[in-house]
C-alpha cells in the first residue's frame, strides 16, 4: 500500500497541471449534469411544496346559500377535518379584463384564510368593504395593479338584476390551482373581503368549503358531511366532494412532464459526455506516464501496484472534479425551479439537493473511476500492437488523406472517442427529432383534438343550438358545428369529466385515437388516461351514470346506463373555466342522444365548436354573432380560434431547455474532438515530424489533421442519425402518448440537414487548433531519439 | 533568392553537376535556446562540401552538432547564419512549403529509431514519400515493390512495420529514403539502435547504395560503420575539426568561437 501510495503522490506531483484541468473539466460537466439533475428534481417537487406552503384544500364540497358561520362551525368539528374555509361564490361580469364571460367572484369568509391562502406577488389580502383581491393571470392580461380600480356587475340568484360595484384591487397573487393555465382555461378570479361579502350575502350563489382532511380519509369524510347535511333542512342536492389538491397536483405534474423529461435527459446526456470526455483525458493522462511506468515495473512494481495507483489519482481528480460539481450546482441552483413554479418565490434561492447532488456525484465518480481503471488494466495486461495498414492498394490516391485515416485508424482510444461523439450527436438528433414533432403537433391542432376552427363558449346560461344552425345555415364555408355539453357523470362508479356531444351540424366527433366514433345511444367514447384508470379496453362494456347538467347540480342524477366502449377519443380541452377542466387523455364523450334518452330532454350546450372550409376566416364567421351565441339572457361569448392546451404550452417550454441541451451537446461534441485531436497531436507529435521530414507540406499535415477530424465525425454520425432519429421518435412516441394527442413524430430533416452542417463546420473549424500545433511541430527536435 | 517550388520540381537531379559538389555549406551557425535562457551553439560557422557519389561519414561525440548539421541540410531546421545549397537549389531562405517540395526531390533521411509509420504497411511507407514525389499511386506502389526486393523485404509488404527486427525496419527506413531517388541520402546514427551483426548489415548496405552511386552522408559513432565511408569528418563543439586523411581535401573548419555554451 505504501508503494502505491508513494506511486499516487508522484503522478500527482509531476502530472499536476493535467490534474487541475481534469477537475475543472469534470467540474463545469458535472456542475451541469447535477445541476440540471438537482433543477429537475426541484421543478418536479415545487408543485407539493407550493401546496404544503399554502395549505392547499385536499376536498372541496358545495355548501348552500344562508348562513355561512354556521356552516363552517360545523365543518370544522367534523372529526376527520383539519382545517376549513369557506368562499362565497357570487356571478356577474368583470369589464375590461379578458376573458369577460366567466369570472369568478369569491369572498372569503375570513379575514386571514387558513387553508387554501392565496400567494401574494403583491400588496395585501383585502379588509375594507371596498378592495379585492385578483389573480395575476387576470393582472398580467389585463394590465391591471395594486391600486387599480375593478368595475363588476354582481348579478342576484335569477341573473336578472346586475349591481355595478368598484372595487380597488389592494392584492394581487397566486393560487396553485392558476399554476398551469392556458387559453382554455384560465379565468378572471377576484376575491373580496369578508366585510364586502357580508354586505352583498343576498347575492351569495353557492358555496365552496375548502378543507384540509385530518386522521380520516375522502370516505368518512363524506359519511361526515352526509350526517351533517341530512340534519339540515337545506339537503337536495347532491353530495359531491371535489378531490382539488390531488387533482390539481395530477394536472400540473403532467403538464411539467415534457419539462422535466427534458431537463432529465439534459442531465443523463450531459452525465455522459462528461464521463467519456473525462475518461479519455484521463486515459491521456496515464498513457503519458508509460516510459516511467516501465522503469517502475523494471524496479519490481507490480501490475496491481501501478493500475492501483492510476486508480488513486483518478479518484483524487474525479473526487476533486465532483467537489467542484457540487458547489458549482448549489450556486447555481436559484436557476430553479423552471417553469409555472416558479413565480412562486417560496420555492426559489439557493438549494441544496442531497439526493441529486450525492447521487449524481457518486454516479459519476463511479463511472468515470471505473473506466478509467478498466482502461489502465487493459493498457497494462494487453498491450496492442498497432493495426496494420491493410492491403497495400488502400492508401488513395491523396496522401494527406489517407495517412489522416491511418492515423486515426490505427490509434488505441479511437472507438471510445467515437462513443462519446456518437452518443452526443445521436442525443442532439433525438431533441431535434423531438421539437420536430412538437412543431408538427403545434402546427395541426387537429393532432391536439381540436379538429374545428372557432370555439365559442357560454358561461351560465344555455346555447341554443337551432339559432345557431339557422345562422349559418346559408354560409357554405361551415362544414360542421359540434355542441358540447359538460356533465357531472361518472363510470363504473369514478367521477369522471364527462361531455355530451351535440351534431348541431354534421359529425360532433374529436379527432380518434383508436377505435371508431359512437354510432348509436349505448356506445361511449373514453379518453386514453380514463380508459387506461378504469382499467377498460375498446369494446368492453361501462356503467355511466349522469348529472342533468354542470353548472346546476340540483337535478336527480340518472339511472345507471350501461355502455360499449367504442373507441378512445382525444377530449378537447375545453371546459368552463374554473369548474370543469377535461384534460386531453381524461374523460369521456357519448353522443347527445344518450343523454336524451336519459332525460328525455338534450343536454345544455355550453360550447359549440365550428369546422370552416380551409379558405374561410374565422373572424367572419364570429361576426356573424355580434351579440354572441344566441342564448336565453343574452350573455356575452368567449371566442377562441387557436388554443393551445396547457400541455402544450409547456412542451413549448421545454424546448428552451432541449435547445439549451443541443447546445450544451454541441459544444460537447466539438470540445471532444479537438481535446481529443489535441492529445492525438501531442501523442503523434514524431509522426508528424517524419511526414514533414517526407515532404508534406503544412497543408498536407493540416489536411491530415482535418481527415482524422473528419473521420471522427463521420463515423460518428452514421451511428448518430439512424439512431438519434430512432430515439427521438421513441420519446416522441412516449410522450405523446402519455398526453393523449395523436402520436405523429416527425423527422425535421431540413434541420437535421443545417445541423449536420454545422457540426461539420464547427468540428473542423475546432479541429484548426490541432492542425496548427502539428503544423508548427519542430520536426528537427521531434525526429531525435525514440 | 528567386527559385520558385515549381523550379525545384522541375530541375531535380538534372542541375545535380555529374562531378564536383552537390551539397554546399557555408558558415553555418545555429543556436539552440535552452531552458534557462542560456543558448547552446549548435554549429560554429561550418563550411562543408560533399561532391556526387560521396560516402561522407560525420562522427563526434554526442552534442557536437552532427545531428543539427544533417536537419539543418534537409530543411528541417533554420541556421541563424550561413547557407546551405544542395546542386543549384538554395535550402536556405524557403518557406516551409518550399522546404517540403525540395525534400521531396533531394533528401532521404534514415533515422536511428527508424521513425517508420506504424498505421502504413511496409509497402506504404515507401509508397507515400514516392506519391509525395509526384508519383501515381500504381507507379509509387511499384516504386516501393522494387525497393522492397532490393533490400530484401518483398515478403513483408503487407506487415505493419512494427513487426519487423531492428534490422529490417532500418532496411525498411532505407527502402522509404530511396524512394524518390533522392540528391542526398542523410542518415543519422542508423545502426545505433542494432546489435552488432544489425549495424554490420545495414553499413554494407550504405556501401552498396554508394556503390550504385547514391551520396550519401552518414552520422555515426560506430568506426566500423564510418569505416564504409569514402571520407569521414570528424566534429566537436559544432565545427569540423578534421577529415580523415585520406579523403580528398576539404577545408578544415576550425571552432571560431570558445568551446562551450555562450555567455
Amino acid at each position: 500500500m505504501n508503494v502505491v501510495l508513494l506511486l499516487w503522490r508522484t503522478r500527482l506531483r509531476s502530472s499536476w497541471r493535467s490534474a487541475v484541468i481534469l477537475v475543472v473539466l469534470i467540474g463545469l460537466g458535472g456542475a451541469v449534469t447535477l445541476a440540471v439533475a438537482a433543477g429537475a428534481r426541484r421543478t418536479a417537487s415545487a408543485n407539493d411544496a407550493i401546496l404544503d406552503e399554502l395549505n392547499s384544500s385536499d376536498v372541496v364540497t358545495a355548501i348552500p346559500p344562508g348562513q355561512p358561520d354556521a356552516a363552517l362551525a360545523a365543518l370544522r368539528s367534523l372529526p376527520d377535518v383539519s382545517g376549513a374555509e369557506l368562499w362565497i361564490g357570487f356571478t356577474g361580469q368583470t369589464q375590461g379584463i379578458p376573458p369577460a364571460a366567466i369570472p369568478a367572484i369569491l369572498g372569503f369568509w375570513s379575514e386571514r384564510p387558513g387553508v387554501d391562502r392565496p400567494f401574494l406577488t403583491s400588496g395585501r389580502l383585502p379588509t375594507g368593504r371596498r378592495e379585492a383581491f385578483l389573480n395575476q393571470g387576470a393582472a398580467d392580461r389585463s394590465g391591471l395593479g395594486v391600486g387599480s380600480k375593478l368595475q363588476l356587475a354582481l348579478a342576484d340568484q335569477s341573473f336578472s338584476d346586475f349591481k355595478p360595484v368598484e372595487v380597488e384591487i389592494v392584492g394581487i397573487g397566486l393560487f396553485p390551482d392558476t399554476m398551469i393555465e392556458d387559453e382554455l382555461t384560465n379565468k378572471v378570479a377576484v376575491w373580496f373581503s369578508r366585510a364586502f361579502t357580508e354586505e352583498h350575502i343576498d347575492r351569495m350563489v353557492y358555496g365552496s368549503a375548502r378543507l384540509t382532511l385530518g386522521r380520516g380519509d375522502v370516505p368518512a369524510l363524506a359519511a361526515g358531511l352526509a350526517a351533517m347535511r341530512a340534519g339540515s333542512s337545506d339537503n337536495d342536492d347532491d353530495l359531491v366532494i371535489g378531490e382539488v389538491r390531488e387533482e390539481d397536483r395530477q394536472r400540473v405534474q403532467k403538464a411539467l412532464r415534457p419539462l422535466l423529461w427534458a431537463m432529465a435527459g439534459l442531465a443523463l446526456l450531459a452525465g455522459v459526455t462528461t464521463a467519456l470526455v473525462a475518461t479519455q483525458a484521463l486515459g491521456r493522462t496515464l498513457r503519458r506516464r508509460r516510459l516511467d511506468d516501465q522503469s517502475l515495473a523494471a524496479m519490481g512494481c507490480t501490475t496491481r501496484q501501478l493500475v492501483a495507483a492510476d486508480l488513486a489519482y483518478a479518484v483524487s481528480v474525479v473526487g476533486g472534479g465532483i467537489v467542484v460539481a457540487v458547489a458549482l450546482a448549489v450556486a447555481a441552483s436559484p436557476l430553479f425551479p423552471v417553469g409555472p413554479a416558479r413565480r412562486f418565490a417560496t420555492v426559489t434561492g439557493v438549494h441544496a439537493d442531497l439526493v441529486a447532488l450525492g447521487l449524481g456525484g457518486l454516479a459519476l465518480t463511479t463511472t468515470i473511476v471505473v473506466l478509467a481503471g478498466v482502461a489502465s488494466w487493459r493498457r497494462r495486461t494487453r498491450p496492442g500492437t498497432p493495426r496494420p495498414g491493410g492491403a497495400p492498394g488502400l492508401l488513395g490516391s491523396r496522401p494527406a488523406s489517407s495517412v489522416g485515416l491511418r492515423l486515426v485508424t490505427g490509434r488505441r482510444g479511437t472507438i471510445s472517442t467515437i462513443a462519446g461523439v456518437s452518443t452526443g450527436l445521436a442525443a442532439v438528433v433525438a431533441a431535434l427529432t423531438f421539437t420536430g414533432s412538437l412543431d408538427h403537433l403545434v402546427a395541426d391542432p387537429a393532432l391536439v383534438g381540436m379538429g374545428w376552427d372557432v370555439v365559442g363558449r357560454e358561461g351560465y346560461t344555455e346555447v341554443d343550438v337551432a339559432q345557431v344552425r339557422n345562422a349559418v345555415q346559408d354560409d357554405p364555408s361551415v362544414r360542421r358545428i359540434s355542441g358540447i355539453g359538460y356533465l357531472d357523470g361518472e363510470l363504473n362508479g369514478i367521477i369522471t369529466p364527462l361531455a355530451a356531444m351535440e351534431p348541431v351540424v354534421g359529425d360532433p366527433w374529436p379527432p380518434i385515437i383508436a377505435g371508431r366514433a359512437p354510432r348509436s345511444s349505448r356506445e361511449i367514447m373514453v379518453g386514453d388516461t380514463t380508459l387506461r384508470a378504469l382499467k377498460l379496453r375498446i369494446g368492453d362494456e361501462v356503467d355511466v351514470s349522469v348529472a342533468a347538467n354542470l353548472v346546476n347540480d340540483t337535478v336527480p342524477r340518472s339511472e345507471t346506463r350501461r355502455f360499449t366502449v367504442v373507441g378512445s377519443a382525444i377530449v378537447p380541452a375545453i371546459g368552463l373555466a374554473g369548474i370543469y377542466t377535461p384534460r386531453l387523455d381524461v374523460g369521456a364523450l357519448l353522443p347527445a342522444q344518450a343523454f336524451l334518452e336519459m332525460f328525455g330532454t338534450p343536454p345544455r350546450v355550453d360550447v359549440v365548436l365550428f369546422d370552416l372550409d380551409r379558405h374561410a376566416a374565422a373572424p367572419a364567421l364570429i361576426d356573424r354573432f355580434p351579440d354572441g351565441l344566441p342564448d336565453a339572457n343574452g350573455n356575452g361569448t368567449e371566442w377562441y380560434t387557436s388554443a393551445v392546451p396547457a400541455e402544450i404550452s409547456q412542451a413549448e417550454e421545454a424546448r428552451r431547455v432541449i435547445w439549451l441541451a443541443v447546445a450544451a451537446l454541441g459544444l460537447a461534441v466539438v470540445a471532444t474532438i479537438a481535446h481529443t485531436l489535441l492529445g492525438l497531436v501531442r501523442q503523434r507529435r514524431r509522426d508528424y515530424a517524419v511526414l514533414k521530414a517526407l515532404g508534406f507540406t503544412r497543408g498536407q499535415i493540416r489536411s491530415t489533421v482535418l481527415t482524422q477530424s473528419g473521420a471522427i465525425l463521420a463515423v460518428a454520425l452514421v451511428a448518430a442519425l439512424p439512431l438519434g432519429a430512432a430515439a427521438g421518435r421513441w420519446l416522441w412516441t412516449a410522450f405523446a402518448g402519455r398526453i393523449g394527442v395523436i402520436v405523429e413524430p416527425s423527422i425535421p430533416l431540413l434541420l437535421l440537414a443545417g445541423c449536420v452542417l454545422l457540426s461539420i463546420l464547427a468540428v473542423q473549424g475546432a479541429a484548426l487548433i490541432p492542425a496548427t500545433i502539428a503544423r508548427r511541430t519542430p520536426a528537427g527536435q521531434a525526429l531525435h531519439g525514440e | 533568392m528567386s527559385t520558385t517550388v515549381t523550379s525545384v520540381d522541375a530541375g531535380g537531379t538534372g542541375d545535380i553537376p555529374a562531378h564536383g559538389p552537390v551539397l554546399l555549406v557555408k558558415g553555418l551557425r545555429k543556436s539552440y535556446e535552452t531552458d534557462r535562457d542560456i543558448p547552446v551553439r549548435a554549429l560554429r560557422g561550418l563550411d562543408f562540401t560533399v561532391s556526387k557519389g560521396e560516402f561522407v561519414a560525420v562522427s563526434g561525440p554526442s552534442g557536437c552538432g552532427k545531428s543539427t548539421l544533417l536537419n539543418v541540410i534537409a530543411g528541417l531546421e533554420v541556421p541563424d547564419e550561413g547557407t546551405v545549397r544542395i546542386g543549384d537549389d538554395e535550402v536556405t531562405g524557403r518557406s516551409e512549403d518550399q522546404l517540403a517540395h525540395l525534400r521531396r526531390r533531394h533528401i532521404g533521411m534514415v533515422f536511428q529509431f527508424y521513425n517508420l509509420l506504424d498505421e502504413l504497411s511496409v509497402e506504404q511507407n515507401i509508397a507515400l514519400p514516392a506519391m509525395l514525389g509526384g508519383r501515381k499511386r500504381k507507379a509509387a506502389e511499384a516504386r516501393a515493390r522494387d525497393l522492397l526486393g532490393l533490400l530484401g523485404l518483398a515478403d513483408r509488404a503487407g506487415s505493419s512495420p512494427s513487426v519487423l527486427s531492428g534490422g529490417q525496419r532500418q532496411r525498411l527506413a532505407i527502402a522509404r529514403a530511396l524512394a524518390n531517388d533522392p540528391t542526398l541520402l542523410l542518415a543519422d546514427e542508423p545502426t545505433g539502435a542494432l546489435d552488432s551483426e544489425g549495424s554490420a548489415e545495414i553499413a554494407a548496405l550504405f556501401r552498396r547504395l554508394n556503390r550504385d552511386g547514391q551520396t550519401i552522408i552518414l552520422v555515426t559513432h560506430d568506426p566500423n560503420v564510418a569505416a564504409q565511408a569514402s571520407r569521414v569528418v570528424r566534429m566537436a563543439d559544432g565545427a569540423i575539426l578534421a577529415e580523415d586523411p585520406e579523403s580528398p581535401g576539404n577545408p578544415v573548419s576550425a571552432p571560431s568561437e570558445p568551446v562551450g555554451p555562450a555567455e
